[in-house]
């Protein structure tokens, strides 16, 4: 047992007849709770808790020593990994949000199919898994002649408690076995909104979760990336919200706003509807920063055609 | 009770008006802060909804402790905004918002600002982002092994004047039960409050708001309840309203030094400045 490796003898039989057997009880009990239960001297707990603290605690690093780190998963379109600094940033929770059919799966779809040969992971909530979609982008990929369909994984779920399972058990397994750079869960938001409203619960459930994939990313360096639904908001009946409330906006780091724009875009290569003039006419779809700890808010406009997303000069 | 003392009012004025604070590059924050900026030995909490610049700030106050102090010219006059504190900083990261290349940015444009303001400041980069101690506390295990070892770190580093957390709500978002959070909570403050006073180390807590649900509707309030209103000695309640465009807005909720006030400032390439 872990406990047992560090702690001098006398100290962790001490330690192990109260029950207590996790690093995590010894951190978050106070010295006289620990008293209370083994009748231990302070100075005694106080020097387990010590060498506890200097086995778990994490290293200091100085910022010269932090840069070199490589951080960005790029989206494949150029323009918007301009505005993303590079592209989605690992080791943390990325969330796209925007109004049904403004493009958010066909981005991250695109994303993950240039993040080849590194695996990615892609959790289906809503629908099906657009395989025919993704063949077809990756067919207009020239250079492609592997089948690098194995490198993406997919799951469907549909329900809080399976996506918490997948998450805690399968999901470590995999990235043990694989080297994934990204976990993609379309949407984060469609499990948790089917439930009744006890939102304090489900708040509970959001932190708990983000938490697994926070702590997933960080220690397999992977990029997160959720999309989010919207809501309504009562104040100002023009304005959008993300769906799932604070408690959830408050465990990401990044968030990126797709919407459709009215301004359209003349297209002669793609294989879209054309209208009465002749022309293949396609909308532009805006994604722009709401906020980063590293980006300013800007924005950049993309369409979305038959090869995949293009950025629009 | 060997150290005990008793203080007069005139030596803990003098005390208080010879300490140094850590200014930031807006003079409107500074002016509300009082003294000039975020204070030494005491306990600065940041509170706002996500993308408020609660981050921003916490980059740019390490920044002015990077600063070197001036060779003395003889004959030139130093402006105060360039009077750094020659010292370094403590980032403790617990919901990996800090990233090194945005901190780069601020602290290379500081800099360059200061050289332009006066140009016979010499300063190292590589050695400026030395000074800047970061470490991952990623979790409540690692967190609170991080602060149980807070005072051996500040022992290996003497000239630590600043210690950032951000935030101080995340660790606690899960695997403790609310009881438990409280009294962890508000332990682990006390050896903060105590290392602050007795080091003159600026501690620098960010917070986060949650939504109070109560029988009419809910209320944004800040999180960690109400008893940790009462722990830190200044709030700063940061918002950006979209009816001002690009400018945000900083309040001052309590302060034992300074009236409330609003302060209006931007986040731009360079950092924080003046709107």
């Amino acid at each position: 047992m872990y406990l047992k490796r560090i702690l001098p003898l006398n100290l962790f039989e001490a330690i192990d007849r109260a029950g207590i057997s996790s690093t995590k009880e010894i951190m978050i009990l106070s010295i006289l709770d620990i008293k209370r239960l083994t009748r231990m001297h302070s100075k005694d707990i106080q020097l387990v808790k010590n060498i506890v603290s200097d086995h778990i605690s994490a290293k200091s690093f100085t910022c010269r020593e932090l840069l070199v780190k490589n951080c960005k998963i790029s989206t494949g379109c150029s323009k918007i990994d301009d505005i993303l600094g590079g592209g989605f940033r690992t080791g943390t929770i990325n969330e796209i949000f925007g109004e049904s059919g403004s493009g958010k799966t066909q981005l991250v779809l695109y994303t993950s199919i240039h993040n080849l040969p590194k695996c990615s992971v892609y959790i289906c909530t809503e629908d099906l898994f657009p395989a025919k979609r993704f063949n077809q982008i990756m067919s207009s990929i020239k250079s492609r002649d592997q089948d690098y369909g194995k490198n993406v994984f997919v799951e469907h779920i549909s329900e809080a408690k399976d996506l918490q399972f997948c998450i805690r058990m399968q999901l470590p397994k995999l990235l043990q076995q694989n080297i994934v750079s990204l976990v993609v869960i379309d949407s984060i938001a469609a499990p948790f909104r089917v439930e009744s409203t006890d939102y304090v619960q489900r708040a509970g459930e959001l932190r708990e979760l983000a938490i697994m994939l926070i702590t997933l990313a960080q220690q397999y360096n992977i990029a997160i990336v959720c999309i989010n639904q919207v809501t309504a908001s009562f104040a100002d009946s023009d304005s959008i919200h993300p769906a799932l409330g604070l408690a959830w906006s408050n465990m990401v780091s990044t968030r990126l706003k797709i919407s459709k724009t009215t301004q359209s875009v003349i297209d002669d290569s793609g294989v879209c509807k054309s209208d009465s003039d002749g022309q293949n006419k396609l909308f532009a779809r805006e994604i722009s920063v709401v906020f980063a700890p590293d980006l300013a808010n800007s924005s950049t406009l993309f369409t979305i055609t038959s090869n995949g997303i293009q950025s629009i000069d | 009770m060997s150290n005990y003392k008793i203080h007069t009012a005139t030596e803990l004025w003098q005390k208080e008006t010879c300490l140094p604070s850590i200014p930031t590059f807006s003079q409107n924050l500074d002016h509300i802060l009082a003294n000039g900026g975020v204070q030494l030995g005491s306990l600065t909490e940041l509170l706002g909804l996500p993308g408020t610049g609660k981050t921003q700030l916490c980059f740019l106050l390490p920044i002015k402790i990077c600063h070197f102090s001036l060779q003395l010219c003889a004959s030139v006059q130093i402006p105060k905004v360039l009077s750094g504190l020659n010292a370094e900083a403590l980032y403790i990261d617990t919901n990996t918002n800090f990233t090194p290349t945005r901190f780069k940015e601020i602290l290379t444009a500081s800099l360059l600002k200061c050289q332009k303001i006066e140009p016979s400041y010499l300063f190292n980069e590589e050695e400026a982002l030395d000074r800047l101690h970061y470490i991952n506390a990623f979790g409540i295990e690692k967190f609170c092994a991080c602060m149980n070892r807070i005072s051996v770190f500040l022992a290996e580093h003497p000239r630590v004047k600043l210690i950032v957390i951000d935030s101080i709500t995340f660790p606690f978002k899960e695997g403790i039960s609310v009881q438990k959070r409280t009294g962890l909570l508000f332990r682990q403050m006390a050896d903060l409050q105590r290392i602050a006073m007795e080091g003159l180390i600026a501690v620098v807590l960010v917070n986060e708001m949650s939504t109070r649900l109560g029988l009419s509707g809910g209320a944004v309030v800040g999180s960690l309840g109400d008893a940790w209103a009462h722990r830190c000695n200044k709030r700063l309640l940061l918002s950006n309203p979209s009816e001002l465009g690009g400018s945000r807005l900083a309040l001052l909720l309590k302060s034992n030094n300074a009236p409330n006030f609003v302060a209006k400032f931007q986040i731009t390439r360079e950092g924080i400045r003046d709107s």
